[in-house]
């Protein structure tokens, strides 16, 4: 009976925090429709200055979606009878009449673009700290080439914290793509700093198989020395550290690594409802920066391969919401980052709640 | 394992990290012993455990500093404070964030695995 947890049926939410939202390239002069944590936003850029603005998704008249709407220079009309709201929420024009109510107005959400990713707090605004956003700086570096994209998945968003920090599945769900036996072979080392909010996993493969993934774009030939440094910041950044290089090469004592291959690969987790959650991913390499070839090939592999995920989370959900509240479930070592980051999580929600009141008080 | 940490290709290519920085006083530490079925658990405060499961690990680990008082087991020399005595300084309580540098709380040191003299 060792490793037996009793599980809710959801994983909560955590407020007050940052999410990735989309990426830069998503948002410009069209409305672009997300909900984050249950909460419908409508997201477009502002004519004059190009910034990213953020307005909760639904008019305050009789609450049509904003996104339904259009845009009128920095402004949004409401596409059901033209309420006109401003970059901070605030209606500037009803029809047919002079005065707006002053309580006419729609929420504001901050606003962070960095890193080519646009992050939006969710949560008391007043608590909001762009400092605080956690940094995934090749994928805006000009050293690095990065493909990515975004794919919906039909579960709890705690299902992909969980999947990503076990990559032990990698062996078995993407065998042939990313996996090779090695990787549900190695033992992990974990290490969670309680007060970053960090959890750490780290997989190093000596004399490992090189899967399709890192041959064809590496062009290795032979057995690797691979390396699998996972960083997860609660709730939402995941980064993968990986290397690769012909096995017994090591970095220089002087910590450079110029024999090695690395690829940054980087997911964001942004929960959406209890049953919808975005799974953005990028990889970004330091190789071959100007082939296209390999951009095309690793953009569709890892795309093939988070699909490969997308679809056993969807079953994976499926089969839970068939379970009883309180089912039970089995640990093992593979899961010892995952159980740390549901921990963090949770704690995370916690605190999140605890502030809940002061922000209705307001 | 420690050795090749240093020198993960994030230091190399990624100083400027941002809110990826330093890590902080509080980390907790499971190592899979290469060979076994093992875990090993570090606390901050040096206090270690093995077991055969992640959950029961981490309930030891994350109970800090329940339980991780010296015990009989451990070879070095006794505990300079009994762990019945109240704590002489630990505002932020079990769990909160503490500074850099700040000492482990009173009482829940362990005796064997200490890195650093105790200044
Ligand atoms: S619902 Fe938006 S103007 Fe009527
Ligand atoms: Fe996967
Ligand atoms: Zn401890």
């Amino acid at each position: 009976m060792t490793g037996v947890t009793t599980l809710a049926c959801m994983t909560a939410f955590a407020k007050n925090q940052w999410y990735v939202a989309a990426y830069g390239r998503e948002i410009g002069r069209e409305l672009l429709g997300r909900t984050i944590l249950d909460e419908p936003i409508a997201f477009y850029r502002a004519e004059s200055d190009d910034k990213v603005i953020a307005l909760a998704d639904r008019c305050v008249h009789r609450r049509y979606p904003l996104t339904a709407g259009r845009l009128d220079g920095d402004t949004v009309v409401c596409g059901y009878h033209g309420f006109t709201y401003d970059t901070g929420g605030t209606c500037v024009f009803v029809p047919g009449q002079k005065r707006v109510p002053r309580t006419a107005r729609v929420r504001s959400y901050p606003v962070v673009e960095q890193d080519s990713l646009v992050w939006v707090w969710i949560g008391d605004p007043a608590l909001a700290d762009p400092g605080a956003v956690p940094r995934a700086p090749w994928l805006a570096d000009p050293r690095w080439t990065t493909v990515g994209g975004m794919e919906p998945i039909d579960a709890d968003y705690g299902l992909l914290v969980d999947n990503l920090l076990d990559l032990s599945h990698e062996t078995y769900l993407h065998g042939g793509y990313i996996g090779t036996p090695e990787v549900a072979e190695t033992p992990i080392t974990t290490e969670v700093d309680e007060g970053a909010g960090v959890v750490r996993v780290s997989r190093h493969m000596d004399d490992a198989e090189c899967p399709p993934f890192y041959a064809r774009s590496t062009g290795i030939e032979g057995r690797i020395t691979r390396w699998q440094d996972i960083e997860y910041h609660a709730p939402c950044l995941y980064l993968l550290h990986s290397r690769i290089a012909p096995v017994g090469v090591l970095p220089e004592p002087d910590g450079s690594d110029p024999n090695a291959f690395h690829v940054e690969i980087t997911y964001a987790i942004t929960p959406s409802t209890d049953r919808h959650v975005y799974d953005f991913w990028a990889v970004s390499r330091d190789f071959a920066q100007d082939d296209e070839e390999v951009s095309t090939f690793l953009h569709d592999l890892n795309r093939t391969v988070v699909l490969q995920d997308v679809a056993a989370l969807n079953v994976l959900q499926k089969a839970l919401d068939t379970e009883r509240e309180g089912y039970q479930e089995l640990s093992i070592n593979i899961d010892t980052g995952g159980l740390a980051a549901r921990r963090i999580l949770a704690r995370l929600a916690a605190e999140g709640e605890k502030t809940a009141p002061v922000v209705a008080a307001k | 394992m420690n050795e090749q940490r240093a020198a993960l290709p994030l230091r190399v290519v990624a100083g400027d990290g941002g809110a990826s920085g330093a890590p902080t006083a509080e980390v907790y530490r499971i190592d899979w012993l290469p060979g076994t079925d093992v875990l090993h658990g570090v606390c901050h405060c040096g206090a270690e455990r093995t077991a055969e499961d992640p959950v029961e690990l981490w309930q030891w680990m994350l109970a800090h500093p329940t339980g991780h008082h010296p015990s009989g087991h451990h070879p070095a020399g006794p505990p300079e404070h009994d762990p019945a005595d109240p704590p002489e300084h630990d505002p932020a309580g079990p769990g909160e964030r503490r500074p850099t540098g700040h000492r482990p709380p009173t009482g829940h040191d362990p005796t064997g695995h200490r890195k650093e003299p105790r200044s």
